[in-house]
């Protein structure tokens, strides 16, 4: 199934090189210099970009390429997995900080640290 | 959209033609340039070991990559294999995992990040509790030139440091007694690298509602990892509100 890219603003960066991908702008209050950051980020991509609603700007690029299916990064924002899921994407996890499994104990960061160190301290 | 542009100046034009809602926080645009070019040639110059021994001084050699990450242009899987290939590279790891650990909780609390995770380990000595940022903060007209210099970097550059950011924090939530919320939506319109999980996450450690203490900072402290560059121009110098001990603070702010 020929896919399609939905890009969003926790990952600027090629997850499916090749791939046809969007950017959606949202109205979320950023001032301009956040902004233009992102833009000039985009702007070194292979990406459309947008500017308005999420899921029907991505499904009608979706139906332009005739695309099978849409790919997305994982990322832990609530609200952009919410998007994902009423795409119906798949979501990738493409370069994690370690690749330690959870469920992890989250209480503090010591706890957190004590778990991930040695892996984290290993090329 | 347009993604063709004979300059920078033009690009700008555009972005402020497109998004006229965002100017209302102001018209400056950052030095610090967006794109994949511009994190591999900060991530070329890391040094991690300057990193470990200098990093709380507003001089010292911090990595500026925040943006780069927050946004996914850079992973963390990336920096933190690219610190490894360096000597004394734990601390610099060891803050990039921060980064991850917000993100996880985020990732467990969603829209929680906004309310407190805990309660505050102190109760203030006067309990009035502000919900706005008010306006000679957020203009940067308190007279105390650290704070109105912070604020004006931030504003303008999109930048903060991250130990400016815990001393205007703690000013903010314990000083003035202003609801974290307030100064962390401050935050997150206007640094380059805002986001909610370690935004948001780490004015909750400055409260206590997420951590065992509230953060607490006096003049000798400021005075020296700022290299004294705002306290020698402060017009409140004879003034300061932190030039006491941590006993004198901690006894005039909390019962």
């Amino acid at each position: 199934m020929k896919p399609v890219v939905w890009m969003h603003e926790d990952c600027l960066r090629p997850i499916l090189p090749g791939a046809p991908a969007i950017f959606v702008f949202e109205n979320n209050g950023h001032s301009l210099k956040r902004l233009v950051f992102l833009y000039e980020c985009l702007l070194e991509l292979d990406v459309e970009i947008e500017k308005g609603e999420i899921a029907p700007l991505v499904r009608a690029f979706a139906a332009r390429h005739g695309a099978g299916k849409i790919v997305t990064a994982f990322t832990e924002c609530p609200r952009l997995m919410g998007y994902a899921k009423t795409l119906g994407a798949e979501v990738v996890n493409d370069d994690p900080f370690v690749a330690a499994a959870g469920p992890f104990d989250l209480k503090r960061f010591s706890r957190y640290w004590q778990r991930i160190e040695r892996q984290a301290l290993k090329l | 959209m347009k993604r063709d542009f004979g300059s920078r100046a033009e690009l700008v034009a555009y972005v402020k033609a497109e998004f006229p809602e965002s100017l209302v926080h102001g018209e400056e645009v950052s030095e610090t340039r967006g794109g994949r070019k511009a994190a591999e040639a900060l991530l070329e110059k890391v040094n991690p070991d300057r990193y470990a021994r200098s990093r709380n001084f507003l001089s010292g050699a911090v990595t500026r990559l925040a943006p780069y990450l927050r946004h996914g242009v850079l992973s963390l899987g990336e920096v933190r294999r690219k610190a490894l290939t360096k000597p004394n590279h734990e601390k610099l790891v060891n803050e990039y995992a921060w980064r991850d650990y917000w993100r996880r909780v985020y990732g467990q609390i969603g829209e929680g990040v906004w309310k407190d995770r805990e309660e505050a380990k102190r109760r203030w000595r006067e309990q009035r509790e502000t919900a706005e940022l008010p306006a000679d903060i957020a203009e940067a007209r308190t007279g105390l030139a650290c704070m109105d210099g912070f604020v004006t970097e931030l504003t303008t550059t999109g930048y903060m440091h991250n130990h400016a950011r815990m001393w205007f924090a703690s000013y903010v939530i314990h000083w003035r007694r202003v609801r974290w919320q307030a100064a962390a939506k401050f935050f997150l319109t206007h640094l380059l690298d805002g986001d909610p999980a370690s935004n948001n996450l780490s004015f909750q450690w400055v409260a206590s509602t997420f951590g065992a203490k509230p953060y607490l900072f006096n003049r000798e402290n400021l005075e020296k990892y700022t290299d004294g560059k705002f306290c020698r121009k402060c017009a409140r110098e004879k003034d300061c509100p932190f030039a006491k001990s941590y006993e004198q603070i901690d006894q005039e702010l909390f019962q």
